[in-house]
């Protein structure tokens, strides 16, 4: 292949990637917008019987003004842990990460505690959690 | 005559008693395809991604008319398409079959395999459950350990919130079998399937259908002790309990795959009279064992984890 030749096919093809890319990057960037999301999760004073009490994906934990919210996502991959009330920890069903009572990582592939969620008690006793999605 | 149905007739041609069983496993695979597409039509028509999907579901399999029926012979005949196309496509590798084809053309096939294997992981999302719900998690959250590009990645294959099982159904419905039937145009125009495979996997889907329950789908708020994902990402579950994420989930797979593209390209070299002569043939010889030999400790995990759970 001629040096003319050569340097005509590589300017075409830059052309086209830049071109591509010049596409590429807006529709992606509108395919993959999320619009940051929260939800509320209340729990009622019905709901709050047990030390562990838990709805919609969120542990609640304690009671009076030792409360914490745990989000029950684990951190490895985003399975929902379950409680195992014998052993007092929580267990994920996928690949086996074990948390102790507080969100503590105890075991397994994760390498981070469960994440503590910010709750806010309200005036007639039940307790708002929020969780982002 | 063009490239692609002189490969196939190079085929047909060479490999006596053995082309009876080899033929009748792609044909009956596409046989099934075409009956799985046409009870995903039928199941379009009260299936939705939105809302209760779990709840969408169970009406499916117990309040709509044949809808256990629809579902069932929906469910084995994908299930049989993409295992007879992976049996059709070791019975080619391990006969060094790849050696036929141009890399474009084999590149094309492994890629529609793939596709294959997402639009049954795509499935088994949209069952709604526990289990459908977690591995759409698991997959964005595997995506998302790749550098750089992982945010992107799985926000284009899973939702959030509501929509959650949208993207997995229109990857499921429209581009995953769109992308296959673009890459497998070529290759299945000598493959089609006559009227007796046709009966034959109608026949062999609805007895399963009639004799087989649906499996127990698990409600998303119940607890369950263990969640399994699908047959073949069971071998990645089981390293996924002590291996990094990228590693198990990204890069091994990517690993295989580029090894199985580039082994036509290895061979061709090693038939060349060149001064690599040699050493494409070495390298090629290496290549075609450790796919062997992955694939086979991939099977004997997938067993393991089928016996004990992962």
């Amino acid at each position: 292949m001629k040096r003319r030749e050569f340097l005509k096919k590589w300017m075409s093809s830059t052309l086209y990637a830049a071109g591509a890319a010049a596409l590429a990057y807006p529709a992606l960037s509108f395919m993959t917008f999320r619009r940051a999301k929260t939800r509320e999760v209340v729990f009622g004073q019905n709901d709050q019987g047990a030390d562990i009490n838990h709805k919609e994906g969120v542990y609640l934990i304690g009671t009076g003004d030792k409360i914490r919210a745990l989000s029950a996502k684990c951190t490895h991959l985003g399975c929902l842990v379950n409680y195992n009330p014998l052993t007092r920890r929580f267990e994920c069903p996928c690949h086996g990460s074990v948390y102790d009572i507080t969100g503590k990582k105890l075991k397994g592939p994760t390498t981070r505690g469960l994440d503590e969620l910010p709750l806010t008690k309200n005036s007639d006793g039940s307790i708002t959690v929020k969780v982002e999605i | 005559m063009n490239e692609r149905s002189s490969v196939v007739n190079r085929i047909a041609k060479g490999a006596g008693i053995a082309v009876t069983f080899s033929t009748a496993m792609p044909r009956l695979g596409l046989a099934s395809l075409f009956i799985c597409l046409l009870s995903g039509i039928i199941l379009s028509f009260y299936y939705r991604p939105f809302g209760n999907v779990f709840q969408n579901v169970e009406e499916i399999t117990s309040l709509v008319p044949y809808g256990w029926f629809f579902r069932q012979i929906h469910y084995i005949t994908g299930q049989a398409f993409v295992f007879l196309m992976l049996f059709h496509t070791v019975d080619h590798f391990v006969r060094r079959r790849y050696r036929m084809y141009p890399a474009g053309e084999w590149t094309g096939l492994v890629t529609a395999l793939i596709a294959c294997f997402l639009t049954l992981f795509t499935g088994f999302i949209l069952k709604g459950d526990k289990e459908g719900l977690f591995a759409g998690t698991i997959l964005l959250n595997m995506l998302d350990t790749i550098p750089m590009a992982g945010k992107w990645l799985s926000r284009i294959f899973v939702g959030s919130g509501d929509a959650f099982f949208f993207l997995p159904y229109l990857h499921h419905c429209l581009f995953l079998p769109v992308i296959t039937a673009y890459l497998i145009r070529g290759h299945v125009s000598a493959w089609l399937p006559g009227k007796g495979f046709a009966a034959v996997a109608f026949v062999a889907a609805g007895t399963y259908a009639i004799l087989v329950d649906p499996f127990m789908d698990i409600p998303p708020e119940a607890q369950a002790q263990i969640v399994t994902g699908p047959w073949f990402f069971l071998g990645i579950q089981t390293l996924l309990k002590s291996w990094n994420p990228f590693y198990v989930g990204i890069l091994l797979p990517c690993v295989f795959v580029v090894l199985v593209l580039i082994i036509p390209a290895v061979s061709r070299f090693s038939g060349r009279e060149s001064r690599f002569k040699a050493k494409s043939g070495i390298a090629e010889k290496g290549l075609y064992w450790a796919i062997l030999a992955a694939s086979g400790a991939y099977l004997i995990l997938i067993v393991k984890a089928l016996v004990n759970g992962p």
